[in-house]
């Protein structure tokens, strides 16, 4: 096994001398059995925007939260929910009405002298919309011709610590991302609910998927059958293979330059090279069947080295477990 | 609401592990529970290659069915399922080796195996606590 490449969310690696059998169950698990953590259920208190609860709820259940599946139990069917498998969040926003946008926006800078006795006694009434009307008042920056859109973003989802959460989890959960919009809402429109998240694999449903993509491929090999001279070489560098050849001096009389394979990995085993009669003689590209390039990119909870050996783990406990019925049944006989 | 009406099906206790066929040990067919072509297919490479087997195959006879069957037939005196216990033994050094791999060469992954360690054992230490606790309040 060798890292090629590894970055915050995504990881590229070798796999040498194993089967495709293998590969394909470790990119099997990776998409669809390392467990994590998704909103599931989502209770609607009320919801006058123009999404509906069921596109909304879908909407929420995709938001990637960045917490440890590990360290949550799983809930099957029946089971109650308890602080050891559920998360809840909840979901307050209100966009203000245009008048109230108004009077609070003159109270925001001082200047309330505009505003009516019945305007200012409503204001003072309400001074929870505070929040989201500046929020709506940043928003109306952002989306220059909509000024009273108030957008809900991910980040607005408040976590509401249950149980012990609150000292298991001393910084707090939040989604992978703070800026998925969630819904846009116009002035009168509110949304108010209480979601709650719980532990589930990519099986039940690919929301649960914490990867985004998890592949492989097969290391090509590149091969230089007969020497190539000049135009060709500067043809074959250039069109056919970018990044896969290097163009070196021929050290052959007569001869200005040649090639090299540089670079393999970033072979794609296009034949456009065929075109050229004397390339397509020249040149072999061959797969290598138990060379896998391994390419994991992860959602966001994890690092992609961690999924992988969660991934590993998830196989040996498989292998574990038929082991061990496989022991019982000896032993019936 | 919920988001996601369909589960995953799950088979009962009695489906996990069945040994299906009759006649000499060296031949039998085991249907594996909640299982599907992970499992099979990387099984039946690994079987494959064992010289006491003479033929492995697996098959997923329903698709919505969680079961994956998968034929052992060996030479004598291997018993099928000494085979397949051999071929779940030698999957798992598999995994074992990789993961070894894996954490030689990244060391995020023996990281964050700690940090999850530390952070459950601090998690049962709080249960622990509750429980004592408790215990003061029985007394009382």
């Amino acid at each position: 096994m060798n890292v090629i490449e590894n970055k915050d969310n995504d990881l590229v690696f070798e796999l040498i001398g194993c089967d495709a059998s293998f590969a394909n169950a470790l990119r099997r698990i990776l998409l669809s059995e390392v467990p994590t953590v998704a909103i599931e259920n989502v209770y609607m208190w009320n919801n006058t925007s123009i999404i509906h609860d069921e596109v909304l709820s879908h909407r929420l259940g995709l938001i990637p939260i960045n917490v440890d599946a590990r360290l949550f139990d799983p809930i099957e069917d029946g089971d109650d929910t308890t602080d050891q498998n559920t998360l809840v969040f909840q979901l307050q926003v209100k966009c203000p009405s245009r008048r109230q946008a108004a009077a609070k926006a003159k109270k925001a800078t001082g200047d309330d002298s505009a505003l009516t006795e019945t305007e200012k006694s409503v204001l003072e009434n309400t001074e929870l919309d505070h929040a989201a009307f500046m929020a709506a008042k940043k928003e109306a920056i952002q989306t220059p011709g909509r000024p009273y859109t108030l957008h809900l973003y991910s980040r607005d989802l408040v976590w509401v610590p249950q149980g012990d959460q609150e000292r298991r989890f001393p910084n707090g959960i939040r989604p992978v991302h703070d800026d998925i919009l969630i819904a846009k809402l116009r002035p009168g429109q509110e949304i108010e609910l209480e979601a709650h998240a719980m532990y589930g694999i990519g099986q039940d449903h690919a929301k649960y998927s914490p990867v985004a993509t998890a592949s492989y491929r097969l290391y090509i090999n590149v091969e230089i059958v007969e020497p190539i001279y000049d135009e060709d070489a500067e043809e074959l560098a250039h069109l056919y293979e970018p990044g896969v050849f290097e163009i070196i001096p021929a050290g052959v009389p007569g001869k200005r330059i040649t090639v090299k394979v540089a670079n393999p990995y970033a072979c794609t085993m296009s034949r456009n090279y065929m075109r050229n009669p004397k390339l397509a003689k020249a040149i072999k590209m061959t797969r290598i069947p138990n060379h896998f390039i391994f390419s994991v990119e992860s959602v966001g909870m994890h690092k992609p080295a961690v999924l992988v050996a969660e991934a590993l783990k998830v196989l040996q406990k498989k292998c574990k477990d038929l082991i061990e019925v496989t022991k019982q049944q000896q032993e019936a006989f | 609401m919920s988001v996601n009406e369909v589960r995953v099906k799950r088979v009962d206790d009695s489906k996990k592990f069945q040994v299906k066929g009759t006649g000499p040990e060296s031949n039998r067919t085991f249907a594996i529970g909640n299982e599907d072509h992970t499992l099979g297919n990387a099984l039946r490479h690994i079987l494959i290659q064992n010289s006491k087997v003479e033929f492995a195959g697996y098959s997923v006879p329903h698709p919505s069915e969680p079961i994956v069957h998968i034929r052992v037939q060996t030479h004598q005196p291997t018993t099928a399922l000494q085979a397949l216990q051999e071929s779940c033994e030698t999957l798992n050094s598999q995994c074992e080796y990789v993961l070894q791999q894996l954490e030689e060469k990244l060391p995020e992954v023996t990281a964050d195996s700690i940090a999850l360690q530390a952070k459950l054992a601090e998690m049962l230490e709080d249960d622990e606590e509750e429980g004592d606790e408790e215990d003061v309040c029985m007394e009382e």
